[in-house]
């Protein structure tokens, strides 16, 4: 028994938790279709299948089923987690190999959906590959600092980019107020 | 697009990655590669901040990969050199040459 499959026997103390879990999303990924998502979910619903078909199984196995259990974490809204927490008296927790998520919502004020999504993605890969051969501590302590030192450049860009506009609208004002007058 | 623009250390070690990593080149392995030529700890957001400039320069192209599960489902930023990219890191890189050249004709620093 790893670490990752202790998550997952953490999560999902209940097989049929498991189960439930996987069908519902299941559920919810064949409503997003029919109603026209254009997202490719088909490794989502070919792993959430072998989770609904055989959960004991799934359950000591390692770091796959993270991969699709985190996935499903990141798509899930609060509602889906608390509606299914209700019906089985236990919700999924985060997965333990994460690293800290307090400080990703700082990129999300201040780029745009697809760049942040790349960004915390490539933070998340070396993340994982620095824990792999430092251990948690340092991997964690790695990704604070990346985030901490991001936001000045971040923050500063997005600054210089309002500037510009706030420049380029009171340029305009003055050329309209030299017209009127 | 700058065609006499001087590019900044930064910005030189950035595009050099770029090059050397070709069609590898995506966040994670211009960081990796940024902080291996600058031979120290560098920001991911100082490098995206200065690839989005490059890239509103005309130096730099990008586009969103697909998803993959190794990244948690998240897309990938790959990002590739211009030919205008090209032509302004070649004339840095000619400065620099002729400034080692000048120091070794005094003898002094290399």
């Amino acid at each position: 028994v790893t670490e990752d499959s202790s998550h997952i026997q953490r999560n999902f103390k209940n097989p049929e938790h498991a189960q439930k879990y996987a069908w519902l999303w299941l559920k919810s990924i064949e409503r997003k279709i029919s109603e026209g998502s254009t997202e490719d979910f088909g490794p989502w619903i070919k792993d959430l299948k072998r989770l609904h078909d055989s959960p004991e199984k799934l359950m000591e196995v390692g770091e796959a089923n993270e991969l699709v259990l985190r996935h499903i974490d990141r798509l899930a809204m609060s509602s889906f987690v608390t509606d299914f927490a209700g019906a089985c008296g236990e919700a999924p927790q985060r997965v333990k190999d994460c690293p800290p998520s307090a400080a990703e919502f700082l990129f999300y004020v201040f780029l745009t959906p697809a760049n942040c999504d790349a960004l915390v993605g490539d933070l998340e890969e070396r993340y994982k590959i620095i824990r792999k051969r430092f251990g948690a501590r340092r991997a964690n302590f790695w990704y604070l600092v990346q985030v901490i030192t991001s936001v000045g450049p971040i923050v500063w860009a997005a600054t210089k980019r309002l500037l510009k506009a706030v420049s380029g609208l009171a340029v305009l004002v003055d050329v309209w107020r030299r017209l009127r007058s | 697009m700058a065609t006499n623009d001087n590019l900044g250390t930064f910005e030189q070690i950035i595009l050099t990655s770029l090059v050397i990593l070709g069609e590898n080149a995506y966040g994670a392995t211009v960081h990796e590669k940024v902080e291996e030529l600058a031979e120290g700890s560098r920001s991911i957001g100082s490098v995206y901040t200065t690839l989005d400039r490059l890239e509103q320069k005309g130096y730099v192209k990008s586009w969103f990969g697909d998803p993959t599960p190794e990244r948690g489902g998240r897309s990938k930023r790959f990002f590739e050199i211009t030919g205008a990219g090209q032509k302004v890191l070649q004339q840095a890189m000619k400065v620099a040459d002729n400034m080692v050249t000048g120091l070794r004709e005094i003898g002094g620093l290399v």
